[in-house]
């Protein structure tokens, strides 16, 4: 009998059953906008090029990687970010490429876009002509500085975004010192989410006005939201508030408590309890090596008292939760690519109308689905003539 | 516009933590109705500066728990959305629940948004959802505990998932007539973040753990982090060769770097970071975080100042190009310059008021909810600077 919890129930969500997007994305913050969408029932597809692929399929192969490894194929972060969706190639610089692009953007209701901002003008194909011609069209363009402005083509990675934005520099140790989280890419996957919503929200606005529009997502603006309050505090009080540790926003502590095994901790802060003798979480914490309490055992003292704990996992230690499991924190699904095999894909961490979103595919091959989306608009001699003119690279 | 894409529809916000109130404001700001129902907790557990920043746009109604019947009678069955954070059993005792709301109203959807996904021994809030996801774990120096991020950002993002989730359920209702259900909760939304980028660590078989102000193994590829420089940090990162050349141009294409051993970026990110880090950092400390954003523009790489929020307020680009910022005036007629909305979009101008009272916002009554003139409230009791 096997001892993994079974997962939630998995569904092809059909809230968005209807919607056609297509992408013109690279790396993680505006794909896994497309991923989300296609997630919720929409067909995304995404436009590459095979000159200029999406940064996730432009990787060096490992050492150890086998003779004939599709390393642009493989790269977790590619999955992450497009699985779900259909790819098609097309050479936008040919001008039969640019007519099937057209020929996608008349069938479809969103259109996603992070390239440097000027890449559409030139090509000719500005945001203004195109709103000209689908005025339903929903356009969203994500960049680092936005559309406009001296800065627009400044290059950002998410880490130089969070910084300019104000949020790296509130974290860190209560010394004052900047500690910063380049780990996590807070900037593109808050991007990703509210491009989400932003799609959402002109998908829904059309419905009362029958208009698209066009959304310009600033990745530095929207991660200057997650201050709002520490702008707020500066204003009111004249400084520019400083990192303050682990604390809440109010200034109650955390305290972290080592247990008994190395570097493994627990959180903890007591806000309201009335149950803990001043001081105490912070004699837990100070204690030497030799005293120290098993995880479970801290972790049941204190919140039989009402205090709010947790283990802080590794994670490896979230990737073997049986919470988490249960909750289908990952899904595998089978690669076409036989030297690929099974990728396990994070799940949008959605639960809708009691199902959890399946992830219908991994990332497409790249231009795999030409012939499918393609011969909606030209037929297989149109297409065959296509690729040998370069069109579909 | 894009400032009116949720014109005509009602959210209630129903709630006491950061994450709906997150949620009510990114509706609003899309142009939204929304009416917060905030009771005695949720006075408590926001601060003045957290309540000014989410609330500003919203109708406030100061609520006592014996007027749930007001809300469930006379409001409900004109809503769109209801998003709320407050504890299912709370919602079943109270009636405010899904299964008791839609009943009333089909075409209603709803976001409950939870700290944990399953049920729970003890309090959970922002601490353990950041705990719990292993971001946490991933902040912070490796001789150190590990470090939080700040101002319940793990709470921010579970609301900005509330208000995707939402708006797609008000699109999916307008098109089905049907209300939808969502249900999300922080620990997974952050930990899905910590496994995403993981990736990056995973593929090139990275230990994932805090490394300070490095990512891990600087994701396979030198640098990847925050530098000291002469006035405080930047930010430095290169993902490719063409990059790191640029950087060392920059710097002067210094004698050192001549050497093979530093050409190898996975072999410096993997193996020696310190040893080019000390090369570089002598370099910095002579510059200020401007002059390293000048040179950075100059020679096209991705390196910028770690600035705080008041430097962000005097950003050219944000404040004078983009008209980033809004205007909230205090009762004292102070105006306080705080993140509008993120997307291109004009520049707001509010007074910050009172709480207005449940039956001023009833659609039924006398002062009933206009789109167009919505009266902003707030209660405000602004503390002094210390």
């Amino acid at each position: 009998m096997s001892s993994e919890p079974a997962g939630p129930a998995l569904a092809e969500i059909e809230w968005l059953r209807g919607v056609k997007v297509v992408e013109v994305t690279t790396a993680v913050s505006a794909p896994l906008i497309g991923r989300v969408l296609a997630e919720l029932g929409a067909e995304v597809v995404k436009v590459e090029s095979r000159a200029k692929p999406d940064v996730n399929r432009a990787r060096l192969p490992r050492p150890t990687d086998p003779e004939g490894f599709p390393a642009h194929e493989s790269f977790q972060l590619l999955h992450e970010s497009s699985a779900s969706k259909k790819s098609v190639t097309l050479n936008l610089k040919t001008d039969e490429g640019q007519s099937l692009f057209l020929k996608l953007l008349g069938d479809a209701d969103v259109f996603i876009e992070n390239f440097v901002p000027g890449w559409l003008d030139r090509l000719g194909l500005t945001v203004e002509s195109l709103r000209e011609k689908f005025p339903r069209l929903v356009i969203l363009s994500a960049s680092g500085y936005g559309q406009t402005g001296p800065l627009r083509t400044q290059r950002s990675y998410a880490p130089v975004m969070s910084a300019l934005a104000g949020v790296e520099g509130l974290i860190g140790y209560d010394d004052g010192q900047v500690m910063g989280c380049s780990a996590l890419a807070l900037a593109d996957l808050n991007c990703s989410f509210t491009g989400v919503f932003l799609v959402a929200a002109a998908l829904k606005g059309r419905e009362q006005t029958g208009h698209g529009t066009h959304v310009d997502l600033s990745q530095i603006e929207a991660a200057s939201t997650l201050a709002g309050e520490a702008f707020v505090e500066a204003e009111l009080n004249g400084s520019a508030p400083l990192p303050r540790g682990n604390a809440d926003p109010d200034g109650t502590p955390w305290t972290l408590i080592p247990t008994e095994r190395p570097d493994e901790w627990i959180a903890a802060v007591d806000t309201q309890s009335g149950t803990l003798a001043e001081g105490e979480l912070l004699e837990l914490k100070n204690l030497p090596a030799g005293r120290r309490s098993a995880r479970e055992t801290l972790l049941e003292r204190l919140r039989v008292r009402g205090i709010e704990a947790a283990p802080v996992l590794t994670p490896t230690g979230v990737a073997k939760d049986r919470g988490f499991a249960a909750r289908g924190f990952t899904q595998t699904v089978q690669h076409p690519h036989a030297m690929i095999g099974e990728v396990k894909v994070t799940s949008v961490p959605w639960h809708l109308d009691g199902r959890l979103p399946r992830v219908l595919g991994a990332a497409p091959l790249l231009g795999g689905d030409n012939p499918t989306i393609l011969s909606r608009f030209v037929d297989a001699a149109g297409l065959a003539d296509f690729e040998a003119k370069g069109v579909l690279r | 516009m894009t400032n009116t894409m949720l014109q005509g529809t009602l959210t209630i916000e129903l709630g006491t933590t950061r994450a709906a109130a997150f949620a009510g404001k990114l509706i609003t700001d899309a142009g939204g109705d929304v009416v917060t129902l905030e009771d005695s907790r949720r006075r408590a557990r926001l601060t003045d500066a957290a309540r000014i920043f989410l609330d500003a746009h919203k109708d406030v109604v100061a609520l006592e728990t014996a007027q749930d019947n007001v809300v469930i009678e006379e409001l409900v069955p004109f809503a769109d959305l209801v998003v709320t954070d407050l504890p299912q059993d709370e919602l079943v005792r109270r009636g405010l629940d899904w299964d008791s709301l839609r009943s009333l109203n089909p075409r209603l959807s709803y976001v409950r948004l939870s700290a944990v996904g399953w049920e729970t021994e003890g309090p959970a809030g922002e601490l353990t959802m950041q705990a719990l996801s292993g971001l946490m774990e991933m902040v912070g120096d490796p001789q150190r505990e590990p470090l939080a991020l700040p101002y319940g950002i793990g709470s921010l993002q579970l609301g900005l998932h509330g208000a995707a989730a939402g708006t797609t359920a008000l699109l999916s209702a307008a098109r089905s007539g049907q209300g939808r259900l969502a249900e999300i909760a922080g620990s997974e939304v952050l930990a899905s973040y910590v496994r995403i980028y993981g990736a990056v660590a995973s593929y090139y078989g990275i230990p994932l753990q805090r490394d300070g102000r490095r990512a891990p193994g600087s994701g396979g590829r030198y640098p990847f982090g925050f530098f000291a420089c002469r006035d405080g940090y930047v930010a430095m990162i290169c993902r490719s060769d063409r990059e790191w050349a640029s950087l060392l141009a920059m710097m002067g294409d210094p004698s050192w770097a001549k050497d093979e051993r530093y050409q190898d970026l996975y072999g410096i990110a993997m193996k020696y970071p310190d040893e080019v880090d000390a090369l570089i950092e002598p370099w910095l400390l002579e510059h200020t975080r401007d002059e390293l954003l000048a040179l950075a523009q100059k020679f096209a790489v991705p390196v910028a100042p770690v600035r705080s929020v008041t430097e962000v307020m005097e950003d050219v680009q944000l404040r004078d190009h983009r008209d980033f910022f809004d205007v909230l005036r205090t009762a004292d007629g102070r105006d306080l310059r705080v993140p509008g909305r993120p997307w291109a979009s004009p520049q707001r101008q509010v007074e910050l008021q009172g709480p207005r009272t449940l039956q001023s916002v009833l659609p039924a009554g006398p002062d009933a909810i206009d789109p167009h003139a919505i009266t902003h409230s707030l209660a405000l009791t602004i503390s002094e600077a210390p």
